[in-house]
């Protein structure tokens, strides 16, 4: 693969967004995370201009996978200028994201006041809450409805008992636009409340009880992860295991 | 070790759920036939049954206009805002709805009686402004469709609605006359010789689509299933010829698919049939069954060993569906999403198997094309076949009307064919293939109808919608009801369709309430340029259609509503 005039050995099955990387030549992207197994290609930022067996087209490199015989551009004058109206309109959609305004000070853009989104919730709607949800959680969020009225949400905006409050939605949202409030031994998040539970040992915050009890034995004390090493080293015995 | 097994686990689960979600959407359509809405109590129920979480319900749920969340009222007001109604002022007739019932659109009254809701396209646009109280059409002066008459002969404009009636004229001819081909591939062959060209829009050769799949292997060992579709999502406002192909000649669909299925092996096909069309549905399953009895298809077809099993699918409301990566995901149960391409359905169709999907007009031609040969086809029609049209809006013949490509300009459709104008209007433009096509003026009716010269000129022919419009007529809010009804039906995944949709809409209303500036429009042709250079699918690239055409062809009415300084 030939990625900017430099030719790249590409390994099997590897998409362009990764093979970039390797090769040094950054491509920005907003919902793509080779965690997570899937990619959505939604965002769109990653597009770039491949040329195969004589015909050029638009990718996103997120979700193509490289072939040997593709040339691929990532920097051309049309790119740049769609890339432009689309952090223009992302910018609108979740203003103050330091992430987004990182992204713009990289191409030069400035937020057009034309575009204002009225009711606006912050939010990109890339999707790696979902997909982090489906696999670490529980599927209990989605991306509701369609169109321009789409949001990110849990079934009839309710709380729902599918949700066990672990907040990796939160901890992979590229813009901050999922709240958790943790206040008072109690996490608030999807319309929901949830018990926090705090380490035996050391009284750090540990994670909600309904999550807690997902993963481990009851029997076991409640540790977080320096603690339990410690905790192990001191009651073991030989021949025996804990189950933590 | 232990990320070895997670992974392996989580990519079981999510294999098993999706094939868990195969019949979601015939159990959901259950659902709400016998409630009138899908409750909570019912979707824990849903969810407990098939395995898959409530989460992923809802989403499937929320994305289909037919189901509904809440309770709604015994009777269902639907008014059409389609284009052909909106350029027949259906908003009166929603305003003096709306003021006499007290509700806005979407609400209930307090009884519980009625409920309001704008849908898109009822396919009754040659009787538009139209609306429906529960299952009864209402419009000004309620007529069928009719067949507009030509000097050309008819092919496919023939009413056939029982199978006698089918095979009196001839009907299954085309079948019998593809088994006794000593190869498959022979007629995959005729039908390459007869150039026939897909009907949806986009013109691709059918012979091509089929070589294809006839040479693609299976991909897993175990299935080596091929699977045939038509296509009948015809959301396309302003548009009713499959509406009246499925209606009025049923059988003709089905001989055409029994004869794609047999010459490329394939044991499974679909009927995809849009929800708003219900006679439709049930015509064509009635068919379906009386060709199953009569031993056209099903098992053992016409005692050839080949088996052809095949059912309706009954739609959900979405106009994205007819896009057809997002009609499989639809049959495998789920969102509506287009698949990135490649890989094409004819490589990795449904459920990654090799898959046609070809549209009911298309398909209706197969039968003709076997039964009369190529050569005779390609010479009657000039090669290119026929094409039917759906004229309607401010026209005097409204109807359908069956005409050969290449040979007539729109000029001559409108004015020769469609009888000029309805009670002397002037004419200011006609609006072609749907939301996604284009506008043209007076200056462009001297284009030829047909592929190859619509393409010179930019334009593509779509499928087959005809709206006339009147000298009355305000392009700039035509285009704004047709961005508003993309922006509704967009299935919302990729950011420039989306968010584009959203800045375009906000600023049509801008220019609706007199208030944009010069930099507006500027601001529309940026826009629309994104939307068509990073889209994901074939919707969110045509967007700019209709908007930059009307911006090109009559710059005048934005004009007239632009603030300038100098005013």
């Amino acid at each position: 693969m030939i990625i900017n005039g430099k030719q790249l050995d590409i390994v099997f099955g590897e998409t362009i967004l990764i093979a970039a990387k390797r090769a040094g030549i950054f491509i920005p992207t907003l919902c793509s995370d080779t965690s997570f197994m899937d990619w959505n290609g939604c965002c769109r930022l990653c597009m770039v201009e491949v040329t195969q067996l004589g015909k050029s087209r638009i990718v996103s490199a997120c979700e193509t996978i490289a072939i040997d015989d593709m040339i691929v551009k990532t920097d051309t004058e049309e790119i740049r200028k769609a890339r432009k109206i689309l952090l223009q309109l992302i910018c609108a959609e979740a203003p103050g994201a330091p992430l987004i305004e990182t992204l713009m000070k990289y191409d030069n853009v400035e937020p057009n006041t034309k575009i204002l989104f009225k009711n606006n919730n912050g939010c990109i709607l890339c999707g790696r809450c979902v997909k982090a949800c489906e696999l670490w959680g529980k599927g209990a969020i989605g991306k509701m409805n369609k169109g321009v009225r789409k949001i990110i949400g849990t079934p009839y905006n309710k709380a729902t008992n599918e949700c066990v409050g672990c907040a990796v939605c939160e901890f992979v949202c590229p813009v901050n636009a999922i709240t958790v409030e943790d206040e008072g031994g109690k996490r608030k998040i999807w319309n929901n409340e949830f018990e926090l539970v705090y380490c035996e040992m050391c009284g750090k915050l540990l994670t909600t009880k309904e999550n807690y009890f997902t993963g481990h034995y009851n029997a076991a004390p409640m540790l977080c992860h320096e603690c339990s090493e410690e905790y192990r080293k001191k009651h073991r015995k030989d021949n025996e295991m804990y189950a933590y | 070790m232990i990320l070895k097994v997670s992974w392996n686990n989580s990519c079981y689960v999510w294999r098993a759920r999706k094939m868990e979600m195969k019949h979601i959407l015939d159990k959901m359509h259950k659902i709400q036939d016998e409630n009138g809405y899908v409750s909570e109590k019912m979707l824990t129920e849903l969810s407990k049954e098939l395995g898959v979480s409530k989460g992923r319900l809802f989403e499937v749920l929320s994305f289909y206009d037919s189901f509904s969340s809440k309770q709604e009222g015994e009777i269902i007001i639907k008014v059409c805002t389609g284009t052909s109604c909106h350029a027949m002022h259906n908003k009166k007739i929603l305003k003096e709805i709306e003021e006499a019932l007290h509700i806005k659109i979407g609400e209930t009254t307090k009884d519980g009686k009625f409920t309001l809701k704008a849908v898109d396209c009822l396919g009754e646009c040659h009787n538009a402004p139209v609306a429906k109280v529960g299952e009864t059409l209402h419009s000004r002066n309620f007529h069928k469709c009719e067949i507009i008459n030509t000097k050309y002969e008819n092919h496919l404009l023939k009413k056939a609605k029982t199978i006698e009636m089918y095979l009196e004229t001839g009907g299954y001819e085309g079948l019998r006359k593809a088994i006794s081909f000593s190869r498959k591939k022979d007629i995959i062959d005729e039908v390459k010789r007869s150039k026939l060209k897909g009907r949806s829009g986009s013109g691709f050769p059918v012979g091509l689509k089929w070589e294809s799949v006839y040479n693609a292997p299976g991909r897993e060992l175990n299935t080596k299933d091929k699977y045939v579709i038509a296509n009948g999502d015809e959301g396309d406002p302003g548009c009713f010829v499959d509406k009246w192909i499925m209606e009025n000649n049923p059988h003709l669909v089905i001989e055409g698919l029994a004869i794609a299925a047999y010459a490329v092996n394939a044991n499974q096909g679909y009927i995809y049939i849009r929800d708003e069309y219900p006679d439709a549905i049930q015509i064509m399953e009635t068919a379906l069954k009386e060709a199953e009895k009569n031993g056209y298809i099903g098992n053992n077809m016409l005692g050839t060993g080949f088996n052809f099993k095949c059912r309706v699918m009954r739609g959900a409301g979405s106009y994205i569906c007819g896009e057809e990566s997002a009609l499989m995901t639809y049959i495998e149960g789920g969102q509506g999403i287009p698949r990135i391409k490649p890989y094409f359905p004819a490589e990795r169709g449904l459920y990654q198997q090799p898959t046609i999907v070809n549209n009911i007009e298309t398909l209706a031609n197969i039968p003709i094309v076997i039964k009369n040969g190529a050569e005779a086809f390609s010479k009657e029609t000039n090669g290119l076949g026929t094409k039917f049209f759906s004229l309607s809006g401010a026209v005097a013949n409204k109807g359908i009307v069956e005409i050969p490509l290449g040979k007539l300009t729109w000029r001559e459709l409108i004015f020769d064919i469609g009888g000029g104008m309805d009670r002397n209007f002037e004419f200011k433009a006609i609006q072609v293939g749907g939301p996604l096509g284009f506008f043209l003026c007076e200056s462009d009716l001297d284009i030829v109808i047909g592929f190859d010269e619509m393409r010179e000129h930019n334009l593509f022919l779509g499928s087959g919608g005809v709206i006339v419009l009147r000298d009355e007529c305000d392009i700039a809010m035509l285009t704004k009801n047709i961005v508003e009804f993309l922006a509704k039906e967009s299935c919302g995944v990729c950011t420039p369709c989306r968010e584009g949709l959203r800045s375009i809409v906000e600023t049509y209303n801008r220019i609706a309430n007199n208030i944009a500036e010069e930099t507006d429009i500027e601001l529309l042709k940026d826009v629309s340029f994104l939307t068509q250079y990073a889209s994901r699918c074939v919707l969110g690239k045509s967007i700019c259609n209709p908007v930059l055409s009307s911006i090109e062809k009559f710059y005048e009415d934005y004009y007239n509503r632009i603030r300038r300084q100098d005013k």
